[in-house]
């Protein structure tokens, strides 16, 4: 499910680029609702993503 | 009257306290949790999303990662059955992590506080015209206050036996708010700087 409030702007257009993060690690691509452009996470940046994410997921349990 | 100037923390069900006390205690409480949970997710993004500047003390560099933005261009000039009447453009681009990570900004945003006061004395006192001046503001000179218990109940059936408890019901409800102004801006000041900027062709007096 992508959460709305999290986007990035597209460096083509910076027309707002709803995504989730959870996707993004998964592979997905997430594409600009205006110019078509379709941005994702870099293969070499996975696993400090889903490092990050995972403590993230500690942390929420822990509090 | 209530001794305002105890500070014994031993706890005692039958203390007086005034109404201030017994109002505020457990707002106070549920603000001094909100702020514990606002520093628990702050230190949180700083060890995850920022790495610590050598030598410099609270200066903080973040995380970047690797994004990549392939688009689909399409040549005017040419027929839709040439090989290159259509490209696919792939550049990388730098995010910080900070940016990705779906933060929650988790508060309390209602409190019910649920309690019979028995208003055990009452005190009143005038102020003096010393008190109306500092304050600055027109107040009515007469003031008052109530002290008081939290009223309980008894339990138990026989007359022999009586258990006496007092009961305060604090229902808090915590919920994701909007981000903070501040956690906002920053976002904002990294989204800006993401777009890669464009080679341009440096014009000379000749072109």
């Amino acid at each position: 499910m992508i959460n709305k409030d999290s986007t990035i702007p597209c460096p083509v257009c910076k027309t707002p680029i709803p995504f989730d993060a959870q996707s993004l690690l998964m592979g997905v691509s997430f594409s600009c609702p205006s110019c078509s452009a379709s941005v994702g996470l870099s293969n070499q940046s996975r696993p400090i993503v889903e490092k990050t994410m995972t403590e993230l997921e500690t942390f929420k349990k822990n509090k | 009257m209530a001794d305002l100037k105890n500070r014994n923390l031993k706890p005692n069900a039958n203390s007086e306290l005034t109404i201030d006390a017994l109002i505020s205690s457990p707002l106070v409480a549920a603000s001094k949790a909100n702020a514990e949970m606002m520093l628990g997710q702050t230190q949180f993004i700083l060890n995850t999303c920022f790495t610590k500047k050598e030598g410099e003390a609270n200066s903080y560099d973040p995380i970047m990662i690797q994004m990549s933005l392939s688009q689909s261009i399409i040549d005017s000039n040419k027929l839709p059955s040439d090989e290159d009447y259509m490209t696919i453009k792939k550049i990388n681009f730098e995010v910080p992590l900070f940016c990705l990570i779906p933060i929650n900004s988790l508060a309390i945003d209602k409190i019910t506080v649920d309690f019979v006061m028995e208003v055990t004395s009452t005190s009143s006192w005038k102020l003096t015209d010393e008190d109306i001046d500092k304050t600055g503001k027109r107040v009515n000179k007469k003031q008052a206050q109530l002290n008081g218990k939290i009223k309980g109940g008894s339990n138990g059936d026989s007359q022999y036996t009586k258990e006496c408890s007092s009961k305060l019901a604090v229902h808090i409800n915590a919920s994701p708010l909007p981000l903070p102004m501040g956690m906002l801006a920053i976002l904002d000041l990294y989204s800006k700087n993401i777009n890669p900027s464009q080679k341009t062709k440096r014009l000379t007096p000749y072109d």
